[in-house]
């Protein structure tokens, strides 16, 4: 069974190298990797590359940050993951190993095999990319030690994917099924709860004190007391990675290799049938994979379980445009989840309590992460949603069905994204002004509403040439952007995504000239009218209706080529 | 009602299809049959106005599909083999979507009948990736009906149905012509084609190798008498 674990990976990586090299001889793929590889070479191979900063710690501190990430991504693990499966088969493995004369036992063996030699490859590649100074055994250690953080994350994920879905399948019975695990489970949590009413106050007066403070008075947590039992785990799944020597390294092993076998056992144990729930994920991925290789995209179907989000019916008389703008809204709204919105709240609360100073008032710094927000969705919403043609591209063999003009098109696709983003920027943007409202300390009231005038003007501007701009790549290179929902991966997609990165920012550059040009003329003419923000106001006015002008030639422009568009000779047809 | 003259396709130096002239009447369904790489694929995709022809004219009730398209494109609906749909619309929204983009009058009502006849109504909140195949197929054809149209295309209507939805899927292509629509049926299945189609059209390499009813096509080929359109197909096409 190893072995033909073994002759399976080894094939598969070597047939996929040659398929990947024999790639290269068309020159957009050549291009791309020759980038990536200047990417790579200029990001972490060069002299004066990024260092690793946890190098740059104390042992203790060191310890006790990777404990805490290690932590954090098991306890994120646990209360978000998602997947249906303890495994990701792909189709190939569920079609041969699930009807081939194999014991349960031995399929998650055979699996776990195979999964180890990818997370092996994971590990040396992030050392290697990590790495200070050359390569040395100690830098084959610390990939070794990487590798089984990795296996006991791996394998963690995987147990708790089959506690799931035993809870799922057997209901009750499944509770009293996995008694003990839930026992462990709850144990934990008993005693992370008794710890952490003992030694939050001490932490929180240490975190204030200093960062440094604060890690001593956590690493001291760390290892006294039930912190010590609670951590042991962790801190000997860090400890091979951690290591400075040989000696360290193999005094470590031992108690990693420990927790390391104790997962395998638990997850090998488990005699929960899987095997469902791994084909419906294998075709899945299968879909989507057979998607992006003919250069479209999938989406996974989040929530189909569920109902799905009512929303305002689409009165059937009206324009088509907005009936595009109506379907990507819809899009938006469905694909944003409750745990996103929980997340970013969350996330929110932590950031405003924690950076909370003893002069900074509350609503300032509300104030300040709304504004910081409203930066985020202007300048990253553009380029992170792609709820526009690059990611309804994958359907224009349907949308060059419609009996509306290319042009219509265009404009629906961007203005939904671009309706939602303004919107919610906008909306942050208001948000801060008015939590700061009373604020004697900040500019006068006047001045402020100025700001917030040519903010609310600039917004929809910047995003609606973000957006333009990226549905021009689309339009015009289909073959070098992913289209659909999913991001393709590999040197070649990281030299094409450089490339169409910085091609993006030069016409960004170049749209906002004239736009630039007209806010100065018009700031500096009205400046002796109005005086000083508010000049600045008209300019961003004039400035953004500027930018207007220029994305509804764009439309026009783009509609035309939307028109022309082969779905066949743009690499998008399905057959 | 569709009108098709000297169609042509080149891709690069590869030709997909050559001179090809036809036309279905109202109330006529009319099969477009060929092996692999016939053409079948480009000329229906030309029909649709999803790819330009290299050179020729197609009309669409009277209207030239590359003069006008958004009028052209308004009286004609493409079903193809693979439902595409919009991972994120549900069932009722992709209809209400497609009405407002034909501007097809009395969607309201025209909804419900649809889904009623297509058997949606119950999953009519769904989303595609609640949809068996068949039932995915049934929405791109309830999306194509929404706004009426005068000329139907469809390629390869019977994958992924089950033997009541390939009856179901029949009768609606017989009732749509018997109610005066233009039907154009690309199929591997020459039996549907046999059995539903009023004329047939035989390509390979991209060029027409026979058009008209089986007794015409067979008027051509007295050796050929007697026989079933697959071995008219094979024998026409050189493939037996």
């Amino acid at each position: 069974m190893i072995a033909a674990a073994l002759y399976l990976s080894r094939r598969t990586w070597a047939n996929s190298l040659r398929v990947r090299l024999l790639r290269l001889r068309q020159p957009k793929y050549m291009v791309a990797f020759s980038a990536g590889v200047f990417y790579l070479w200029f990001m972490f191979l060069r002299r004066g590359g990024p260092v690793s900063s946890l190098g740059l710690l104390g042992p203790e501190t060191r310890e006790t940050v990777a404990v805490l990430f290690l932590g954090v991504i098991l306890v994120l693990n646990w209360a978000l993951q998602t997947s249906e499966t303890p495994f990701p088969f792909t189709l190939a493995e569920t079609q041969f190993l699930f009807a081939a004369p194999m014991t349960r036992r031995q399929v998650l063996l055979f699996k776990i095999f195979r999964s180890q030699m990818a997370l092996v490859i994971s590990a040396m590649v992030t050392v290697f990319l990590f790495r200070r100074g050359a390569w040395s055994f100690v830098t084959l250690l610390h990939a070794l030690g990487l590798w089984l953080g990795y296996a006991v994350l791996n394998l963690n994920g995987a147990g708790m994917g089959l506690l799931r879905l035993s809870l799922a399948q057997h209901g009750v019975s499944g509770v009293r099924r996995r008694t003990g695990t839930l026992i462990v489970f709850a144990l934990l949590a008993g005693a992370l709860w008794w710890v952490g009413r003992q030694d939050i106050p001490v932490l929180t007066t240490a975190f204030t004190t200093g960062w440094r403070a604060g890690f001593a008075a956590l690493s001291q947590v760390l290892h006294s007391g039930a912190g010590a039992i609670l951590s042991w785990p962790l801190r000997a799944v860090v400890a091979p990675f951690l290591a400075t020597t040989p000696l360290e390294f193999l005094a470590a092993l031992p108690a990693a290799l420990l927790v390391f076998g104790v997962h395998v056992w638990w997850v090998v144990g488990s005699s929960i049938a899987f095997e469902e729930a791994a084909t419906d994920h294998a075709q899945r991925t299968a879909k989507r994979i057979a998607a992006l290789r003919a250069g479209r995209g999938w989406t996974e179907p989040r929530g189909s379980r569920a109902k799905p989000l009512t929303s305002a019916a689409l009165n059937p008389v009206g324009s088509a445009a907005g009936a595009i703008v109506w379907k990507n809204r819809l899009g938006i709204k469905r694909e944003f989840t409750m745990r996103s919105l929980v997340l970013v709240g969350v996330a929110t609360v932590v950031g405003v309590m924690s950076l909370r100073g003893p002069r900074t008032s509350s609503t300032d710094l509300l104030g300040a992460f709304l504004l910081f927000g409203a930066g985020m969705v202007t300048l990253l919403g553009p380029l992170a949603l792609r709820f526009d043609l690059r990611r309804d591209l994958e359907m224009l063999e349907v949308l060059k069905t419609y009996p509306v003009r290319g042009r219509t098109v265009v404009m629906g696709e961007v203005g939904a994204l671009l309706l939602v983003l303004a919107l919610t920027a906008g909306a942050l943007t208001t948000a801060a002004f008015l939590v700061t409202i009373t604020n004697d300390t900040l500019p006068a009231l006047a001045d402020r509403l100025a700001i917030l005038v040519s903010a609310l003007a600039g917004i929809p501007a910047v995003i609606a040439v973000f957006l333009l701009v990226q549905n021009t790549s689309v339009l015009l290179f289909p073959a070098w952007v992913t289209v659909g929902p999913q991001r393709a991966v590999g040197l070649e997609a990281t030299g094409q995504r450089l490339l169409l990165t910085i091609g993006s920012l030069l016409a960004l550059v170049f749209a906002l000239i004239p736009a630039a040009l007209l806010f100065g003329a018009v700031m500096w003419l009205s400046s002796d009218l109005v005086g000083g923000p508010w000049s600045v106001a008209l300019g961003a006015v004039a400035g953004a209706g500027a930018v207007g002008g220029e994305c509804w030639l764009a439309v026009q422009l783009l509609g035309g080529v939307f028109d022309r568009m082969d779905p066949s000779s743009a690499g998008i047809a399905s057959s | 009602m569709l009108q098709v003259r000297g169609l042509t396709r080149l891709y690069d130096q590869l030709v997909a299809v050559e001179d090809l002239s036809f036309s279905v009447a109202p109330g006529e369904v009319l099969g477009l049959v060929g092996p692999n790489g016939a053409g079948k694929t480009t000329t229906l995709r030309s029909l649709c106005g999803v790819i330009q022809p290299t050179r020729g004219t197609i009309e669409i009730g009277g209207v030239d599909l590359g003069r006008d398209p958004v009028r052209a494109k308004g009286q004609i609906a493409f079903m193809p083999d693979e439902p595409h749909l919009f991972d994120y619309l549900t069932v009722e929204e992709h209809l209400r979507f497609t009405a407002r983009l034909y501007k097809a009058t009395g969607a309201e009502v025209r909804i419900p009948a649809l889904l009623t006849e297509l058997e949606l109504s119950e999953k009519a909140s769904a989303l595609p990736t609640e949809l068996s195949r068949g039932m995915r197929q049934k929405l791109v054809i309830a999306c194509g009906l929404i706004h009426d149209p005068k000329a139907l295309v469809f390629d390869e209507p019977l994958t992924g149905l089950d033997p009541a939805g390939i009856r179901r899927m029949k009768q609606t292509i017989v009732d749509r012509a018997r109610q005066g629509a233009a039907v154009l049926l690309s199929s591997h299945l020459l039996h549907l084609v046999e059995e539903i189609c009023t004329r047939v059209l035989i390509l390979q390499r991209g060029r027409m190798v026979a058009i008209g009813t089986i007794p015409e096509i067979l008027a051509g080929r007295p050796d050929l008498q007697g026989k079933s359109l697959e071995d008219i197909f094979l024998a026409l096409t050189g493939s037996a």
